[in-house]
Parts: structure tokens; C-alpha cells; sequence
């Protein structure tokens, strides 16, 4: 686990940063001499701001707390004009309460819950409303991956993390098909976690562990796992490439790291297929303007390549409205029309007039998915790579 | 003696998990602490929901206590830590032997730390603690900020430190 990741403290001077990590709990001020002369030593070469990485320092002692307060004290008095910013997760949970106390006390201090701004959109993915829209993706969708997860490496009793898990549900699916000797789930959202769980609990299922976690900094092991998911989520971060790291981080080598992600402008329908095309379109700025990439699908395979993965594979997952039940498919595009005109417009002041014509889109897909003479599309691009054994 | 048993000090549940440590053992190294809170943390939040959460804060709830007691050096003897769970919290007591002036000083220290309004006290402490942190300052902080329930239970030759920590 985490952990079992030893203290270390570096400089990255290009950045102005130091990088904190690991579990500090010096026994007194001696013990914390080493540290406060990398921080010393930083604050004597930068100018300006220096930030102090904290996301992953899982554990810190009063005594820690106390030095780094120094510090911070003694920093205002020899470097004036320096401000230092704090860089937290939410994901560490006694970090925002004692930084938070650090920022009210000292004028040269702010701190940064780097996951709150890391995940820009998150007020309006996380929220219960999107619980049925997720439950009906993951049953059409699963319909294909059943199977495809096989050709992309998932076999039983492999150990398995689901990162950016949501609701929970595609978890659950894969042990019940797979029975994984071991699977963990991981997800930023609070409410979704709650929902993972209870639904679990529901099922009789006490095997899954699910985890609040930050998909860039997670606490799980190097080199842990099988099989590594995440699915429909790189889309959704504006920098999914740290997200791939992390992903490839807790990979056995050997192991495979398994992405979904969808290229919302291929969404197709005919009749009306103008109406829906422009909605798509519009819906990717609007998404875009907000941090996602819904179009991030087919840049999967290079991203995986670039980042080293060997034995690439890469398909479509091409739901249709001839291998999906109507019902099923529309209701997810209407639940999409909820939360594209509702939540996201609001969040990116849409005016009422794009928000009608993002309706009328949604509802010409509709209308093509249950026509007798319609056909529609809703493209997820799969991509898998194996993490190099050596 | 139980420093206000009403608010403070739940009814002891069963132990999940009990521990003799030799406090001769426990002064071989300051490193003790947080291995101990560590491997103890892990094995009370093991089936729980989210346990790498939990596992963090028990540990760092639980190091700091543990760190609290290697200072005040106790007298030869074990120190017991055991870990039971209720509905709404988790329950850590950690017995620790000890003379009169032990005794005297840790009922000092838990008084300091468990006053009316701590969060309060903690803030006004910050800047004189950042000169000279007192030996209670890491006890203080749990409750002030962490919100943990604090309390001291008194024996013969022993005293019991019980943590009260929410199970979210």
C-alpha cells in the first residue's frame, strides 16, 4: 500500500516546487533538520512563489506540523515578498483541516485543494442524478464487453482496479463474471462511493473494496494489479495523460491497462441527422470549456503508444439501434438531455436559445432511435495496452 | 477518575483487536510509534467501507497518542491498546502504567486538551506553540481539529487513554 512509500522530499527547481511524500513524523526538530534544509534551501533559490507539494504525504505528526509551521513563520520574516502555495488533496483527510489552519495564520500562505481544481467539472458528474443514466450505460454497454474484456487480457482470478469506478456497478459486473482474486474501486465521488456500496451490500457482495481516491495520486500500490480500467473517464479531465501514468504506476508489468472513451461528435442519427449532429458538436465545446474531451476516444491508441504500452489493441464498441433495446437507448440519450440543457448549460451559462436547440438535438436522436425507419449510433472506442515486463 | 464520562467516554465495546507492547520495547525506537499505528489501523479498518481512509486517520489519530506516551515516559510494565467498534465510532483505549506524578501529569495534560472550547484554544496556542510546543499540543490537535473525543480513565498503577473516532 501507500503506505509503504518511504519519505522523500525533492526540489524540482524549474517548477519552483518542492515535492513532499510518504509518511514525516520527525521526533523532534532535530529529526526534521534534513527537511527544513531542502525547504530552506528552496526558498533561498526561488522567487516569487514557491509551492510545497503535499498531495502525496499520506502521513504527517503533530511534531511535522509544528516544524513545517516554522518554516513557514521563518520564511515570512527572511523572505518577505515569497509566497508559498500549499498543494492538498482531499483524498489525504487530515490535510485541508491542518493546512487550512496554516492559511488563515500566515499572510504569505495559500493553499490549493489541488483535486477540487484538477477535477473542474466534478459538481456536475458527481451528482445523484446521473446515477440512472450510469446504471443503463454500464447494462447496454457490458452487453459487448463481456466478451471484449476478454480479448483485451481480463481472465478469472486476476487482481483487478476499476479507477474512476462511479457508481460501482461495472465492478460488481466483473466479479460476478470473473470472480477476481482481488477488486478494488476507486472513485472521487463521495455520493457515488455511498451508492457503490450500498448497491453491493444489496447484492450480498462484501468482496469489493471501494476506495475515495484521486485518480492522479492513488493510494494503491506499484506494480498491484492484473487489470486496470477506466472506463469513460479520461474523457471527462483535461489532462488524462497524468491519469495514464498513474493507471500504468499500479500495473503488474506484463499487466494490462484497459480505457473506454467515447467520440461524442460520431454520435449518429438519421432522419433529422442535421438537428443531432449540431447538438453533438455543440455539446463537445460546451463539455470542453469546462475541461473534458468527449471526443478523446480514438486518441486512446496514440496515448498508449507514446506512453510505452506494448501489444496496443484497439475497437469500437458500436451501440446501435440494432443491437440495443430502444427503450434502453434512448433512455440514456435522454438522460444525456437532461444533463447537457440542465446542469452543464447552467454551469457554463448557456443561453436559452442553444439550450432549446440542444433539446430539440437530444430529442431528434430520440425520435430516430424508436422510429421504425430510423438508425442511430453511439460509438465507445476501446483501447487496451500491456505494461512492458521490464 | 473520567474526564467528563458523559460526553467523552463511550462504554467499551469488545476489542476487535488488543496489544501488549513492553514499554521497553516501545522506547527501542521513535519508529515503534507509527508502526504500531500503522499495523493496528490497518487491521481495524480492514473491513470497512473505504479502509485506505480509514486506515489513515486511525493511524494518524492512533500515532499521535502513541507518540504522546513514548514521551511522558511511563514506568516498567505493558502498555495495552485495544480496538473495539460501536454503531458510530471506533474505540481505542491505550492502558499505560503508571506512577503518582504520571498520573498527575497525564490528567494535567488531558484537562488541557479537553477544555470547554478547543478549537478555540488550539488557535490561540498556535503562534506561543511554534516557540515551544507543549508536551499536550499533539493531543489538543486531535480534538480541535479532528474532532476526536478524548477522554481518562484512571486505575490502580494505570491510566487509560480512549479515543472516540467517527467512523467517517
Amino acid at each position: 500500500m501507500e503506505s509503504e512509500l518511504p519519505f522523500s522530499i525533492r526540489f524540482q527547481e524549474n517548477d519552483q516546487e518542492v515535492i513532499l511524500q510518504g509518511a514525516l513524523r520527525p521526533a523532534g526538530p532535530e529529526d526534521f533538520a534534513a527537511v527544513r534544509a531542502r525547504l530552506d534551501h528552496a526558498a533561498d533559490a526561488v522567487r516569487g512563489v514557491l509551492y510545497l507539494n503535499f498531495k502525496r504525504l499520506r502521513y504527517l505528526n503533530h511534531t511535522g506540523f509544528v516544524e513545517l509551521a516554522r518554516f513557514i513563520a521563518d520564511c515570512q520574516r527572511r523572505h518577505p515578498a515569497l509566497r508559498l502555495k500549499l498543494v492538498i488533496s482531499s483524498v489525504v483527510p487530515w490535510a485541508p483541516l491542518r493546512f487550512g489552519l496554516l492559511g488563515g495564520q500566515f499572510s504569505n500562505t495559500i493553499v490549493e485543494q489541488y483535486d477540487k481544481a484538477f477535477y473542474p467539472g466534478q459538481g456536475v458528474t458527481e451528482t445523484d442524478q446521473l446515477v440512472p443514466v450510469l446504471r443503463t450505460q454500464t447494462n447496454i454497454v457490458w452487453a459487448h464487453e463481456r466478451e471484449l474484456l476478454r480479448r483485451h487480457g481480463l481472465a478469472r482470478g486476476m487482481r483487478v482496479a476499476d479507477i474512476c469506478c462511479g457508481i460501482g456497478d461495472f465492478a460488481v459486473l466483473v466479479y460476478k463474471e470473473f470472480a477476481p482474486e482481488y477488486i478494488v474501486g476507486v472513485d472521487h465521488s463521495r455520493p457515488f462511493l455511498q451508492y457503490a456500496q450500498q448497491m453491493a451490500r444489496e447484492f450480498g457482495i462484501t468482496d469489493i473494496e471501494y476506495q475515495y481516491g484521486d485518480a492522479t495520486h492513488l493510494f494503491l500500490p506499484s506494480n498491484g494489479f492484473d487489470f486496470v480500467t477506466s472506463r469513460l473517464a479520461l474523457q471527462i479531465f483535461n489532462d488524462p495523460a497524468s491519469i495514464l501514468r498513474e493507471l500504468m504506476r499500479v500495473c503488474k508489468p506484463g499487466g494490462r491497462v484497459y480505457l473506454t472513451n467515447e467520440m461524442t461528435a460520431h454520435n449518429y442519427a438519421y432522419p433529422r441527422h442535421e438537428s443531432v449532429a449540431w447538438t453533438y458538436e455543440q455539446a463537445v465545446k460546451i463539455a470542453q470549456s469546462l475541461g473534458m474531451d468527449m471526443n478523446f476516444g480514438p486518441k486512446m491508441f496514440s496515448l498508449l503508444t507514446d506512453m510505452g504500452f506494448e501489444d496496443v489493441r484497439m475497437e469500437q464498441i458500436p451501440i446501435t439501434t440494432h443491437n440495443t433495446p430502444a427503450d434502453d437507448f434512448a433512455r440514456v440519450i435522454e438522460s444525456w438531455e437532461g444533463y447537457v440543457t440542465g446542469e452543464l448549460s447552467a454551469a457554463t451559462g448557456q443561453p436559452p436559445e442553444v439550450i432549446e436547440r440542444l433539446r430539440t438535438g437530444f430529442r431528434d436522436h430520440v425520435y430516430a432511435i424508436r422510429s421504425r425507419r430510423g438508425f442511430a449510433m453511439w460509438p465507445i472506442y476501446v483501447a487496451s495496452g500491456r505494461k512492458p515486463a521490464r | 477518575m473520567t474526564t467528563d464520562p458523559a460526553l467523552h467516554s463511550p462504554a467499551a465495546p469488545s476489542p476487535i483487536v488488543k496489544l501488549n507492547i513492553s514499554v521497553r520495547g516501545l522506547y527501542d525506537s521513535w519508529t515503534h510509534c507509527q508502526n504500531l499505528a500503522d499495523y493496528i489501523a490497518r487491521f481495524a479498518a480492514s473491513d470497512r467501507f473505504d479502509p485506505e481512509q480509514l486506515t489513515t486517520r486511525l493511524s494518524t489519530y492512533l500515532n499521535e497518542v502513541l507518540e504522546f506516551v513514548f514521551r511522558a515516559r511511563p514506568a516498567e510494565g505493558d502498555i495495552v491498546v485495544a480496538v473495539g467498534r460501536t454503531p458510530e465510532h471506533i474505540v481505542v483505549e491505550l492502558a499505560v502504567p503508571t506512577d503518582a506524578a504520571l498520573a498527575e501529569r497525564l490528567r494535567g495534560d488531558l484537562a488541557r486538551a479537553t477544555g470547554p472550547d478547543p478549537r478555540a484554544q488550539y488557535a490561540a496556542d498556535f503562534h506561543a506553540m511554534l516557540a515551544s510546543p507543549p508536551a499536550d499540543a499533539g493531543l489538543l490537535e486531535l480534538v480541535a481539529l479532528h474532532g476526536i473525543g478524548l477522554a481518562l480513565r484512571e486505575g490502580p498503577a494505570v491510566s487509560t487513554l480512549v479515543l472516540s473516532v467517527p467512523h467517517e
